[in-house]
């Protein structure tokens, strides 16, 4: 699922973390429900987010 | 209620005093409205190093502007360590940790000025005469943690006092959890003021020794909140200082945390819909660039879901 919504992918952001909330993104890789990369981690959290807030 | 060991002592703080007295570690400090609608000013400092002492705007942050029942005192942010546990307090003690203390000057437009009917009761002076049995100076004043002080505020900011509502009896017990001076004072400013309805009045204070159950409530709150900040020793500058002018040392280097803050750039690949989204939240305020609103949402998920619960804590009483 999650390789099919990356072929679907037609933005790239750059997003800036600082040493401190790379821990967090470390962190999280490490519980593993989000991905295995700090960019898949993000997205997870985006769509989410999205979905909490129903935006 | 929690059982207390034997009372040790009871006075009565007459109109407008105060009194300094040592609070050890697992006692009990109980302070009691001899008549009712008596602002209280609340001064502590740690027995063994005076350099830290109650945090008004710390304890502000943990439990929001009315401590109450079940929550904690806690030290300054430098030290920020329990300092109290509220063990009991009536709803008609209302707090304040907005007001800081009154002072002389609060009263020179009433006339109370050193030149003219001289100075009103206040109580940066009587913090200052209660702590000084201990060497303590005016300057050793601090914010006060305030009971039976009923103020208000507005969402502009704006915050005023209005009635007392503390009642004839009414007590609160402060569980100490180190060795603590504290200094609970009968508030001057009530009598000219709404603070404590227009008449001062006595208070009781007592102090319980410890007891089984109030010696495993401190080790709880121990064994729980440890070490929270880094020790002064742990800094580079660590000595206090004797003379009281400032001057610029040229040789000091500073050691910062985690200084420089680093950053990178990680690139986040989104599906047409996602990026749509992503700019909806940007028109909401969630930043400049995409990035921004990318970290944005990302922290705000965080916290909603997986940040640990601050470490506010609650009295568990048996």
């Amino acid at each position: 699922m999650a390789e099919q919504n990356i072929k679907q992918s037609k933005h790239v952001v750059e997003v800036e973390f600082n040493q401190q909330q790379a821990v967090i993104l470390s962190r999280l890789q490490e519980d593993g429900k989000y991905g295995k990369t700090d960019a898949e981690i993000i997205r997870a959290a985006l769509r989410e987010f999205l979905r909490q807030t129903r935006i | 209620m929690a059982s207390y060991g034997p009372k040790r002592e009871d006075i009565t703080l007459e109109p407008v005093s105060g009194k300094a007295l040592p609070v050890y570690r697992a006692e009990v400090l109980r302070i009691i409205q001899v008549e009712g609608e008596q602002c209280v000013d609340f001064n502590a400092f740690n027995l063994r190093d005076y350099k830290e002492y109650l945090g008004v705007s710390n304890t502000r942050s943990y439990h929001g502007f009315r401590p109450k029942k079940g929550d904690i005192v806690w030290s300054v942010h430098s030290r920020n360590r329990p300092m109290y546990a509220i063990l009991e307090m009536p709803e008609t003690c209302v707090t304040d940790l907005l007001g800081g203390r009154c002072k002389a000057a609060l009263h020179y437009g009433e006339g109370f000025t050193p030149d003219r009917y001289g100075t009103h009761t206040n109580c940066q002076d009587t913090l200052a005469a209660s702590i000084g049995e201990y060497g303590l100076t005016p300057d050793d004043v601090h914010d006060s943690f305030n009971m039976w002080m009923n103020t208000e505020w507005d969402s502009t900011g704006q915050y005023w006092i209005t009635q007392n509502t503390g009642r004839k009896g009414d007590y609160v017990d402060l569980l100490a959890i180190f060795d603590t001076l504290a200094v609970p004072i009968v508030c001057g400013s009530g009598d000219t003021g709404i603070t404590s309805n227009y008449a001062f009045k006595p208070l009781q204070i007592q102090v319980f020794e410890k007891s089984d159950e109030t010696e495993r409530l401190v080790s709880f709150y121990e064994a729980k909140y440890g070490d929270l900040q880094r020790r002064p020793e742990q800094f580079k500058v660590n000595g206090i200082k004797q003379e009281r002018g400032l001057r610029r040392d040229p040789n000091y280097v500073p050691e910062f945390v985690n200084f420089p803050i680093k950053k990178r750039r990680i690139p986040v690949e989104l599906t047409e819909e996602e990026y749509d989204a992503l700019q909806q939240l940007k028109e909401c305020g969630f930043g400049n660039t995409d990035g921004e609103a990318l970290r944005m949402a990302f922290f705000k998920w965080y916290h909603r879901n997986h940040r640990p619960i601050t470490l506010g804590g609650r009295v568990r009483l048996s």
